[in-house]
């Protein structure tokens, strides 16, 4: 089914690529992508190398339930998904979000809710609330208790498992409001959480997320994230032990 | 966040990295130096937090220091009649007034050895880390609001005290997240010239932070079950 009140700004990464598979997967559509294109010849946070990368589809985790959106061929572009699935797309040849362009885009559409999946490492500023629009973000970490970055890291460490939270962005980092969120048990080859693992989580929160809005006809807020703990990137040594620790 | 995994090779850099600068610490303390109060203080404060988690260890950091330097480690920290001053300190400190780091620094140092778990000093600290971790600078002073640094950022001595400060907390409350910024101010003080350090930091202060942090994580690999030998 296509949601005829959403859409969604859609950076050139694995998450987003996890993500519109994901929805394609689900019969959950978007109406409208708005693709943020990376034509430097630099890799963004978020980015695969293609080079580096290989998809590796036989992980015994992917026939599990709870990583049901793990399964994506991320060296496929955004573009070809979104053609194949005849979902309405525009694109623009910058990563800025805040760029004039971005926001005219945003403002000129009819949709209420953009799903968002930006680059990594942009706090949004006030001119994106200006439009009026309500913006969806999964957050890869349980909230409140993991504000901020890499959060899935620290707790692998502090509780061994990964997480991921849903909400409407506002200007303050991972404040609110909640809309759903779920904890997963760690992934064999923790190697791969930050193409992968971190990106499934977040989709199928994505999933559940607009199944309920399906299901109810609203998005169904579970109050404010004023509480709770901000992590900042984790440093390598510790983002290492919580790949290699089996506990 | 997406820092190339390297396996165990990476720990393997960052002890030898740290053992180096530890090894020029050895060999260039003259050995009738003493440790600085402070110096003695936070190793004090966090072998006593050791000997309550992780007894296991304290045999490994009480020889940090030889015996013959531990002399004076033999204090009541209560008994400083400065530190019973340290509440009424902390609470004058205001987000809409300027702050003079290196004066938050010390308050917070005192006031965390005396108790790691009241609510002003995770604030203030916070703070600090949060600023650090942004810009990965720590500036000489903070205009009110405490957004803009001012002053210069380049005072080791500061990086130092911060180093310790974050050792106590994480030893008194084992939250990673302050073990990360340990490791990353340490990054950035074991970046700078040996002879700029030995200069700005007080005796025996740069090998307690590292003994300490590195000991930090030797604590955590073995707790998540990674073996290692370097």
């Amino acid at each position: 089914m296509i949601f005829d009140d959403i859409a969604m700004i859609a950076a050139d990464t694995s998450r987003s690529r996890v993500y519109i598979q994901s929805l394609v997967r689900n019969n959950l559509l978007p109406n409208y992508v708005l693709v943020l294109g990376n034509k430097a010849n630099t890799t963004l946070p978020g980015q695969i190398n293609n080079s580096d990368f290989k998809n590796n589809n036989d992980d015994m985790d992917l026939n599990l339930e709870s990583w049901s959106e793990a399964n994506n061929n991320l060296l496929e572009p955004i573009q070809m998904t979104l053609k194949s699935s005849s979902i309405e797309y525009e694109e623009l040849e910058t990563t800025n979000i805040h760029d004039s362009a971005v926001l005219k885009s945003i403002n000129d559409r009819f949709e209420s809710t953009f799903i968002y999946s930006g680059y990594g490492g942009v706090i949004l500023r006030k001119e994106l609330f200006l439009t009026g629009k309500k913006f969806l973000h999964v957050h890869g970490g349980y909230l409140p208790d993991y504000k901020g970055s890499t959060t899935n890291y620290y707790s692998l460490i502090n509780d061994n498992s990964i997480g991921a939270s849903s909400l409407f962005l506002d200007e303050k980092i991972d404040s609110g409001p909640l809309l759903l969120r779920k904890k997963f048990q760690p992934p064999k080859d923790r190697a791969q959480i930050d193409h992968i693992y971190d990106s499934a989580a977040r989709a199928k929160v994505l999933v559940e997320t607009l199944q309920y809005y399906n299901n109810a006809g609203e998005f169904q807020c579970k109050g404010d994230l004023d509480k709770g703990e901000t992590y900042y990137i984790i440093h390598p040594v510790l983002k290492h032990i919580a790949i290699l620790s089996n506990n | 966040m997406y820092t190339k995994f390297q396996g165990a090779n990476l720990f393997q850099s960052y002890f030898s990295n740290r053992n180096n600068v530890l090894e020029k610490c050895r060999v260039n303390i003259p050995k009738s130096y003493y440790p600085s109060l402070t110096v003695q203080r936070a190793f004090k404060v966090i072998e006593e937090f050791l000997l309550c988690k992780y007894p296991e260890e304290i045999e490994s950091y009480s020889s940090i220091f030889k015996q013959e330097n531990i002399k004076d480690f033999n204090f009541q920290l209560n008994d400083n009649p400065d530190l019973n001053k340290i509440d009424e300190l902390m609470i004058k400190f205001s987000i809409e007034e300027r702050i003079k780091t290196s004066l938050l620094l010390e308050t917070l140092f005192a006031s965390i050895i005396l108790d790691e778990n009241y609510i002003n000093n995770k604030i203030w600290l916070d703070r600090l880390v949060q600023r650090f971790e942004v810009t990965k600078k720590l500036y000489e002073e903070y205009l009110p609001g405490f957004r803009k640094g001012n002053g210069r950022n380049n005072l080791i001595k500061l990086y130092w005290l911060f180093a310790i400060v974050l050792s106590i907390f994480y030893a008194g409350t084992n939250k990673i997240k302050y073990l990360s910024t340990i490791i990353k101010v340490c990054d950035l003080i074991t970046s700078l010239p040996f002879k700029d350090l030995s200069r700005d930091i007080p005796e025996y202060g740069l090998y307690l932070v590292l003994s300490t942090e590195t000991l930090f994580v030797r604590i955590l690999l073995k707790a998540k079950g990674i073996e290692y030998d370097f």
